[in-house]
């Protein structure tokens, strides 16, 4: 979660790379519920997240989103 | 403890030691998948899931084609994207941990799926030549790295012109989250 990025840097990394037609082709909601199932945030974490986070952000924090481009001909 | 910059192996270190630690995994990320994609799965396979989506049905994936896993973990996203290619395809999963790999081999093995493969290495240094892969999927890895565009410049490198990524990963906006969490050294793994 550290490392993830906003989405428009997201896009803006693959077309800084030469992909072109980039599109969201899906968006999905993550928050603490799904945090707790992952098992890879460690107790600490959580604890501090559930201190920290407000309401909405404990639905949703994250946002899970899947990409597609195409490097061109 | 907080640390703000950390370094590309000590943030890989945190990842390895982050899954090592899990044990018994009952399937976090399956939720993302179809019941007609998880009956293809052998029970392990579904276990071991960590993604934050799915994206083989957003590849498009034709019969034939070469497909690369970036971060493949135990290899559920390896192995959708070997049936949808078929025996005249191939798939390559690559992941930085030995032990996912390990895993990856195993429940493909039980799947008895051979147009598989998987590879130690690093998403910032494929172990792929240049321009032979048709498609790069990946599943909740890329946040993972401490060097994202050349993660994305080795994707280019190793498609074919005219190939195409179809990646899911974890988006946040900043602001959303307060630096306590954000440089907490198992946000990276989280």
């Amino acid at each position: 979660m550290s490392g993830a990025l906003a989405e428009r840097v997201f896009a803006q990394k693959l077309e800084g790379v030469g992909f072109d037609d980039i599109v969201v082709t899906n968006r999905q909601a993550f928050g603490m519920a799904d945090a707790v199932d992952y098992l890879l945030f460690t107790p600490d974490l959580i604890e501090l997240m559930e201190r920290l986070l407000p309401p909405e952000a404990k639905r949703q924090f994250a946002t899970s989103v899947t990409v597609t481009a195409r490097k061109p001909a | 403890m907080t640390r703000d910059l950390m370094f590309k192996d000590e943030i890989q270190q945190l990842v390895a030691d982050a899954y090592d630690a899990v044990t018994d995994p009952d399937g976090p990320g399956s939720r993302n998948y179809s019941t007609e994609q998880l009956d293809r799965l052998p029970a392990g396979a579904r276990r071991w899931t960590f993604g934050v989506g799915n994206p083989v049905p957003a590849a498009d994936l034709q019969p034939g084609e070469a497909v690369l896993d970036l971060g493949c973990g135990a290899g559920i996203d390896a192995q959708l994207a070997a049936t949808e290619v078929g025996p005249s395809g191939h798939v390559t999963g690559v992941d930085l941990l030995p032990a996912m790999v390990h895993r990856a081999r195993a429940f493909a093995a039980e799947a008895r799926r051979d147009n598989l493969t998987f590879m130690t290495g690093e998403m910032e240094a494929l172990p792929v030549a240049d321009e032979t892969v048709d498609v790069v999927i990946s599943n909740g890895s890329i946040n993972l790295s401490a060097r994202k565009s050349r993660v994305m410049a080795e994707a280019f490198r190793a498609l074919k012109p005219g190939g195409r990524p179809a990646v899911t990963d974890l988006t946040i906006r900043e602001e959303d989250l307060p630096a306590e969490i954000l440089t907490h050294p198992s946000a990276w793994a989280g």
